[in-house]
């Protein structure tokens, strides 16, 4: 489970800072797939970066399962994202030198040598196997489609068993079909695994799959009444 | 090194090229380390065998340096250090550049006599001297003059009957003819030497106090060396490896750069890879020693095959080229190589510290 708690981040932006947090609180709970939307600049992404440990909020806490994950070192930070948190990128974001399984196996190789990649290397050939790309294991990215590089991006997030899955617009370069099919991937692998996954997206017609629609506007939740006015309003 | 060989793999063409280029450096740093120990050694060796804590020269003249080409030594000052170190042995060497001829056949020689025990042979230490009238030729000077034991030479004017060739030794480049004492007085004193010298340099072996090294300078109008500094009073030694140091310095120094360049590019060009990584949770310190391997295997691929070629250009050379093949000339001029390319990658990999994770967000590359 997941829980944001107050989270206010701001940024400098010339002579003022740029609120792109405001008193943000949300919760996953386990198995729980929650969606995250609002208008360009609404602050989805730094609420992602700010669960991600990726960026330190002004105030505000994040706790995984109970336990608080915010201002961690930056060891112990990468810590918490290579052990307790996957994250799925907008663009695949493969490492053009690794193959298929082993995009899955270097983050787990590299934080924890040989013993962790043995247990990450079964677990690895497992998800492949759940995306659909167990025969695809030993390709290299640009020998994969668009929505295989995708399906990969979304196994290597799940390789270390994460308690919490942060998805980034995963369908945003992918075609509609493609998009679906990621889509519904991620809802049964959250389901499946038990993990409690933030998907930020701007595309609505997946909505449906998800047991919570949350929206962003200005750094802010908004009620859902509102969210639809919001959404009408801005592009 | 998870990252590093996938990565050789992956661009092995870049890493091919600069291996090549790393290789290529390596075989000019090979032949320039050899050749300036061979060099060094037809310029030194026979000063180097002399087996003494210091040599003492003639006082040089004013806004002058010590050389043994311009030092002349008389009994007077020989006597004046025997006295200021009585317990040390004090040996008289005396050692001019001439000409040689035998028959057809001329050639530059170093003559060079001593007391026995002295190392003043031709590069044998020991080497008793020759009986007056006679002289040991090295084998560079006998091939030079086309001599063999028995024949005679002719030196300043004087025939001096061969009565052994051996050694290699070598003095300022030329080879080593060395003769007794009185023979070398009477060849010094047919080409200009001074009236009354009796020795070109003093080697003297065991501890002098160093205030009656003082004072036996002052008294005799002498300058005492030791080690590199005696080098120095070669005439061309300082000069001759202060230029092939300079260059081997700048190859190395080049390579660094070299290495370095490359890694920053490359590692720039991976930038958004590791912020990927970084995102995900790799620890920036494994990514860090990752690349490092990654340029350690490099540089050791193209170090190990210049020193090869090196190696094997260096034994098919001829023998009286001034090429010394040794593990001083090829390992250790390689791990400096190895050393200063480790510590350019490791600045250009500065960059791996520096890759923003948060930049993985919404990055499309």
């Amino acid at each position: 489970m997941i829980t944001l708690e107050n989270l206010v981040l701001s940024y400098p932006d010339g002579n003022r800072r740029l609120t792109a947090l405001d008193k943000v609180s949300l919760t996953a709970r386990n198995g729980e797939l929650v969606g995250i939307t609002g208008p360009s600049g609404s602050g989805k992404s730094s609420l992602l970066a700010v669960a991600a440990t990726l960026a330190t909020p002004d105030s505000g806490h994040v706790y995984v399962d109970g336990e608080e994950i915010t201002g961690l070192s930056r060891d112990a930070a990468a810590r918490v994202r290579r052990e307790r948190l996957g994250i799925v990128f907008q663009q695949a974001n493969l490492v053009p030198s690794l193959n298929a399984l082993d995009q899955l196996l270097a983050v787990p190789t590299l934080g924890g040598g040989r013993r962790a990649r043995r247990a990450a290397k079964a677990r690895a050939v497992e998800l492949l196997e759940a995306v659909g790309l167990g025969a695809q294991a030993k390709l290299m990215p640009h020998q994969l489609s668009g929505g295989q590089r995708q399906r990969v991006n979304i196994a290597r997030a799940l390789v270390s068993a994460p308690s919490v899955l942060l998805v980034d617009e995963p369908t945003s370069a992918l075609d509609s079909q493609a998009g679906s099919a990621v889509i519904e991937l991620i809802a049964e692998l959250t389901a499946a695994n038990g993990t409690s996954t933030l998907l930020v997206t701007h595309d609505l017609q997946h909505a449906h799959r998800f047991d919570r629609l949350v929206t962003l506007v200005d750094g802010a939740i908004v009620e859902p009444e509102l969210a639809g006015a919001a959404a009408l309003s801005r592009p | 090194m998870f990252l590093a060989r996938r990565d050789l793999v992956f661009a092995k063409g870049r890493f091919a090229l600069i291996a090549s280029v790393v290789a290529l450096i390596t075989v000019l740093v090979g032949f320039l380390t050899g050749l300036t120990a061979g060099l060094a050694g037809q310029n030194v060796d026979a000063v180097l065998s002399w087996k003494a804590d210091r040599l003492v020269v003639s006082a040089p003249q004013a806004g002058a340096s010590e050389s043994f080409a311009t030092s002349a030594l008389t009994q007077e000052q020989v006597d004046a250090w025997r006295r200021a170190a009585p317990d040390a042995e004090v040996s008289p060497i005396g050692l001019s550049q001439l000409s040689a001829s035998h028959g057809e056949l001329r050639a530059g020689i170093a003559l060079v006599a001593g007391a026995p025990g002295a190392g003043t042979g031709p590069g044998a230490e020991g080497l008793a001297a020759p009986a007056t009238g006679e002289a040991v030729l090295s084998h560079d000077a006998a091939s030079a003059l086309g001599a063999a034991a028995g024949d005679t030479i002719t030196v300043a004017g004087s025939e001096l009957r061969v009565s052994a060739v051996e050694g290699t030794g070598h003095y300022s480049h030329v080879p080593l003819v060395s003769v007794a004492p009185d023979t070398w007085r009477a060849a010094a004193a047919r080409t200009g030497a001074d009236a009354g010298t009796v020795a070109t340099v003093l080697a003297i072996t065991g501890a002098v106090p160093d205030d009656a090294a003082e004072a036996a300078q002052r008294e005799s109008g002498t300058v005492s060396l030791s080690g590199l500094q005696a080098l120095s009073a070669v005439g061309s030694f300082r000069s001759e490896i202060g230029s092939l140091g300079l260059m081997i310095a700048l190859l190395l120094g080049i390579s660094a750069l070299v290495v370095g360049a490359f890694f920053t590019v490359w590692t720039l060009q991976r930038k958004g890879d590791l912020a990927v990584l970084k995102a995900l949770g790799a620890p920036t310190g494994a990514l860090v020693r990752d690349a490092l391997a990654q340029a350690g295997i490099v540089l050791l691929i193209g170090i190990a095959v210049g020193l090869g070629l090196v190696v094997a250009a260096g034994s098919a050379l001829p023998s009286g080229l001034p090429f010394v093949l040794s593990p001083l000339t090829t390992l250790f001029p390689g791990a400096v190589m190895a050393i200063l390319g480790l510590g350019g990658a490791a600045v250009a990999l500065r960059s791996v510290t520096h890759a923003d994770p948060q930049t993985a967000l919404g990055s499309a590359r």
